[in-house]
């Protein structure tokens, strides 16, 4: 749980980091270590053993391959692309039935009640998916499966098909050596869940300012990180994630025809109705349509959504759309890192096509 | 009945399944004066105290450690999160529960009081009173212990009805073996103790008191419930299955031998929750569960009625009739209750003065305005219902000498047309208690 203190010493010192201090050669002083933000968060890895390339490895032939889904052609990288920033362009996912395509023009019937959620950064995160369901990644891999429309088919079955591959069979020892048997549903989730710990974003510019870099940032970057913590962002998007495991309503409305009650589908709380996970902001320029129903197509129009919000619920001052632009200059690119962006396997274990992506259209 | 009480605790503490009740039964009381050995860190009263409190977690407490109140009234503007470390226990080290208060009359932020995350939590010997939203919220966790607790809230609602409490006191939800002793929760605008997607709920020796709802227990599988004293709440037990959650069945709840009476409190609950549609005066509501057995209860001086076994279409109407709008459809939960069985229950001076929706029926009783029946059921059949008979809605003694079908979904609002035939309804169920 990101408790909320610790998203108020963040904030004073973005505040300060902010403002800076000019010295006399009009240069901003580099910011003392104690002004810094919290400390990156040690990544929680709850099921040992850590991360070892074979188990790496593993998983990322998993999170390709479609062999898990009922139709044979639906993978985990169907709805969370390397080339959509782990998510997958559409406004609200599209399941099984829609084939090898994925990306913005993916179509088919199984359309999901929301939009996917970027996996950069899940490996810092205690509470995951929109509404919070999911407490761990390993917990996560298996909801897909025992959704029926999104890759409908018993975990259990899954787990005996790759028993069966040798292939895998090769791959699963490697990963977990000196268990018998090794392909086991709990190793497969762990190997999933580790390939996407691996997804890390935390080497943007803004990172290398806080590092000392004071050129890392440019003129509006910085005046949009002062915005950042003037608007109250920082309250919720709180750094180093730019996230929190929060949950908060900000008037996004819904979609005619679905029900959705947010967090209040976990907690039972009707004061949770209409709330959702607090998203990272680190690659968002590349995980758009925002917002969980993906109703907002650009960045811009997403953050000007949140400011007003901000001003219109929380109170906060509001902002002048220089401004505005300045923040989503911060947002857009000084959280912008994807260096650690997975690589597509060319073939799978399981001798299945794999996902297509990048139709090539960006709408 | 009360010798089933006694071999049941001695069941629960006895086994492996329910490890946190039996460590906190076989422990002694702490000392008065603070300076249990075994606490790692102990707090006292300050001038910061949330802050104080939150520190001591963040900093200082780790799993397996305990984190102890010193006596005192600790006034608090801030919620208090436990969400890294395990095997936790926050325990109040005065002579009883009402020693350490932890007033929480002036918090600013945080939607509860305590909000824990992390797996075998226990919480004993204080008192929480004044929270902003809920009271004691545990969150999605494994084994949760509240031993010996009091939460609520001084001014529940405002003349008018109008709630000024937090909804739930204690609230365990998406917990896997949640256990509530010997615990009193009062003034919630929605539940008392309201035990949601939870497996296993074990709840004995607690008091609900002035709230709408005394004891929720909702979409959970297995619920052991007894020896609580239900009173002055608007409806005294919902058990209960709800659409548009994450847990599609509520199921296996055995409720016995529990004090449920006087539950006339007027209904202050947020406007168009499910709590705002509880009817005033009832001791029982069954809402679409299934494998429900309530058995050796004492059900007395519920004005409206002793108990109702509806499906949710009745919540729609009691909603629409509130001025609120329907659920909206949720295919993939049941709507319709199924195996319920009430015998062997105590019945004494209820259903005497009906009130709103409760007058329907009280109407139909051959013009008397009294429900003079025990249990009635709204008669509603789901589609896997062939007749009345497969619903297995049953009724054992004296239940089925009393007992009220009211055909809702045929009579039109005209009551008069219930029958009393138990001829479908003599059939049994059987819930296991838990930690068999």
């Amino acid at each position: 749980m990101y408790h909320l203190r610790s998203a108020s010493r963040a904030l004073t010192a973005i505040v300060l980091l902010g403002c800076g201090s000019v010295d006399g050669n009009g240069g901003v002083t580099p910011p003392q270590a104690e002004l810094l933000p919290a400390e990156w968060p040690d990544a929680p890895f709850p099921a040992a053993p850590q991360p070892r390339s074979e188990l790496v490895e593993l998983g990322r032939m998993l999170f390709y391959d479609p062999v898990g889904s009922n139709d044979r052609q639906t993978a985990c990288a169907t709805c969370h692309s390397e080339i959509w920033g782990m998510s997958d362009g559409l406004e609200r996912s599209i399941g099984l039935g829609a084939g090898l395509f994925t990306g913005p023009g993916r179509a088919g019937t199984n359309v999901l009640r929301r939009n996917a959620p970027t996996l950069w950064n899940t490996a810092f995160s205690e509470v995951l998916l929109w509404d919070g369901r999911a407490a761990s990644l390993e917990e996560q891999v298996r909801l897909p499966f025992e959704a029926q429309d999104e890759l409908a088919r018993p975990f259990d079955e899954v787990v005996a098909e790759v028993a069966a591959i040798p292939a895998y069979t090769t791959l699963f020892a490697a990963a977990f050596p000196g268990e018998e048997p090794a392909v086991t549903g709990a190793n497969y989730a762990t190997a999933v869940a580790a390939f996407e710990r691996t997804l890390v974003s935390r080497r943007g510019r803004y990172d290398a300012y806080v590092a000392g870099d004071e050129h890392a940032l440019d003129a509006q970057m910085k005046r949009g990180l002062f915005v950042f913590a003037e608007a109250g962002c920082v309250n919720c998007h709180a750094p180093p994630l730019f996230a929190s495991d929060r949950f908060a309503n900000r008037g996004v409305p819904g979609v005619t025809g679905v029900t959705d009650r947010g967090r209040a589908e976990v907690t039972g709380d009707e004061a949770d109705s209409g709330a959702f996970k607090v998203p990272t902001l680190r690659n968002l320029q590349e995980s758009g349509p925002y917002f969980h129903t993906g109703a907002v197509t650009s960045l811009a129009e997403a953050v000007r959504h949140e400011v007003h919000q901000s001003e219109l619920v929380d109170g906060a001052p509001p902002q002048t759309d220089e401004d505005i632009d300045a923040l989503v200059a911060f947002v857009k690119k000084a959280l912008f890192d994807r260096r650690d962006n997975p690589t597509r396997p060319g073939r799978l274990p399981s001798g299945l096509p794999i996902p297509i992506d990048g139709i090539g259209v960006r709408r | 009945m009360q010798l089933r009480t006694s071999v049941l605790s001695s069941l629960v503490v006895l086994s492996g399944a329910f490890a946190t009740l039996a460590c906190s039964s076989d422990s002694a009381d702490p000392p008065p004066d603070g300076t249990s050995s075994e606490c790692t860190v102990t707090v006292k009263p300050g001038d910061n105290d949330a802050e104080d409190i939150q520190s001591a977690i963040d900093e200082k407490i780790g799993t397996g450690d305990t984190l102890c109140f010193a006596p005192g009234t600790y006034e608090l503007d801030d919620h208090i999160v436990l969400g890294g470390a395990s095997k936790v226990k926050f325990v109040g080290t005065g002579k009883s529960r009402d020693d350490v208060l932890l007033d929480f009359s002036s918090q600013k932020s945080g939607k509860e009081g305590i909000l824990v995350t992390t797996d075998d939590f226990t919480i004993e010997n204080l008192w929480v009173k004044n929270t902003a939203g809920n009271g004691v919220q545990v969150q999605g966790s494994t084994n949760a212990t509240f031993k010996n607790i009091k939460v609520g809230w001084d001014k529940p609602s405002d003349e008018d009805n109008n709630p000024l409490s937090g909804g739930y006191a204690i609230y365990p939800t998406g917990v896997t073996n949640a256990v509530i002793v010997d615990s009193e929760m009062y003034g919630a605008s929605d539940a008392g103790l309201y035990a949601g997607q939870c497996i296993g709920v074990i709840a004995h020796g607690n008091k609900s008191h002035g709230n709408v709802l005394g004891i929720e227990i909702e979409n959970t599988t297995g619920a052991d419930i007894y020896d609580n004293d239900v009173y002055d709440n608007t409806t005294g037990f919902l058990l209960d299955l709800l659409p548009n959650l994450q847990k599609k069945d509520a199921k296996q709840y055995l409720v016995h031998d529990n004090h449920v009476h006087d539950n006339n409190h007027p209904n202050f609950a947020e406007k168009n929750t499910v709590a705002a549609t509880a009817p005033k005066g009832t001791g029982f509501l069954v809402l679409a569960a299934s494998e429900v057995e309530v058995t050796g209860n004492q059900v007395e001086n519920n004005e409206g009625v002793a108990a109702m076994i509806v499906s949710y279409d009745i919540i729609d109407i009691l909603a629409a009739l509130n001025g609120g709008t329907p659920a909206a459809p949720d295919p993939t939960t049941s709507r319709w209750p199924s195996s319920i069985y009430f015998h062997g229950n105590e019945y004494q001076n209820n259903g005497t003065a009906p009130e709103d929706a409760l007058l329907f029926l009280a109407a139909g009783a051959e013009g008397a305005k009294t429900i003079d029946q025990y249990v009635l059921w709204d008669g509603i059949l789901g589609p896997d219902h062939a007749d009345d008979a497969a619903a297995k809605i049953c009724v054992g003694d004296p239940e089925k000498d009393a007992f009220m079908n009211y055909h809702a979904d045929t009579s039109d609002f005209d009551y008069s047309k219930y029958t009393t035939d138990t001829t479908d309804h003599e059939c049994t169920i059987s819930v296991p208690p838990l930690g068999h």
